[in-house]
């Protein structure tokens, strides 16, 4: 994202209000909806993003990653070798303050902020992406490659 | 992942995708039930402390968000001169354009929460392009 996101102070509680977007646009106007804003949504914001993967490879979404995660105080371990990053979340910082403060966290709220987004960033750099959560425990595995 | 610095950007999508697709009414009915299911907090702290629970609530969310702003607390009002918004300065440093009427959502949150306790809240939009408004509460 644009430096300016990346410096920014953050306010955790926003998660809670993102789960409720999840719940809102499903509930009210259906899945497909649902998955049409996210992805369309992550191609737009993620502009910046997307164009220095295309320009510098993965490697730009391996700092993404690091960057927000470390900022939000989530636990996680990231490899980046022969082209593909592993991605292993071991505490969502997201997931954990919703937790915590007993918000309700939606069922497709790793299915949205994750799996659309990360898949519809990947795809317009021309790289594939798969996702392992268990949004209970707040943890994931995910993968970039680069698509055959 | 979404983090919470990329949420504002986010917000403010959803409310042109709705707006787009289904009206600005849908926009009003999201804003309504945001204040419905998160401002259960804010509305507490003003039913318990009144004025003095909005500068503890403000005081503690805008400084976590950033931006630039001063607070007023006398024991008839409370103002929030808001000099740059934190979440407006999220989309104004950024390629997203905002959605048109992006600072309804603070009105459309808040003024009902602060009037049902006894106050009159009066929100100004200074300038949207740089972040600028005013919330004056009074005791009624």
């Amino acid at each position: 994202m644009d430096d300016y996101i990346y410096s920014q102070s953050v306010h955790k509680d926003f998660h809670g209000v993102m789960s409720y977007l999840i719940k809102f646009i499903r509930d009210n106007h259906g899945e497909q909806h649902m998955e049409t804003f996210f992805t369309q949504a992550a191609i737009y914001i993620y502009k910046p993003l997307i164009e220095r993967i295309k320009k510098n490879n993965l490697i730009e979404m391996k700092k993404h990653l690091e960057k927000v995660f470390t900022m939000e105080g989530g636990k996680f371990d990231i490899d980046y070798k022969n082209g593909e990053i592993i991605f292993k979340v071991h505490r969502c910082p997201a997931i954990w303050h919703m937790k915590d403060h007993n918000n309700e966290v939606d069922k497709d709220f790793c299915k949205c902020s994750t799996e659309l987004v990360n898949k519809a960033i990947a795809k317009e750099c021309g790289y594939s992406f798969s996702v392992e959560y268990n949004q209970e425990k707040g943890q994931c595995i995910q993968r970039f490659w680069e698509a055959k | 992942m979404i983090s919470a610095n990329e949420f504002i950007l986010f917000y403010s999508e959803i409310f042109k995708y709705l707006d787009n697709n289904f009206g600005k009414e849908d926009v009003d009915k999201l804003w309504e039930g945001i204040k419905n299911t998160y401002c259960q907090k804010i509305d507490a702290i003003i039913k318990e402390k009144g004025l003095k629970g909005m500068y503890e609530y403000w005081s503690k969310t805008l400084a976590e968000e950033g931006g630039k702003y001063h607070l007023t607390l006398t024991d008839d009002e409370f103002i929030i001169d808001m000099h740059y918004c934190p979440s407006m300065g999220k989309l104004l440093n950024t390629h997203v354009e905002p959605y048109g009427d992006y600072c309804g959502h603070c009105p459309a949150l808040y003024n009902e929460i602060i009037e049902k306790y006894g106050f009159k809240a009066d929100f100004y939009i200074i300038n949207r392009d740089k972040g600028e408004c005013r919330l004056h509460v009074r005791k009624k």
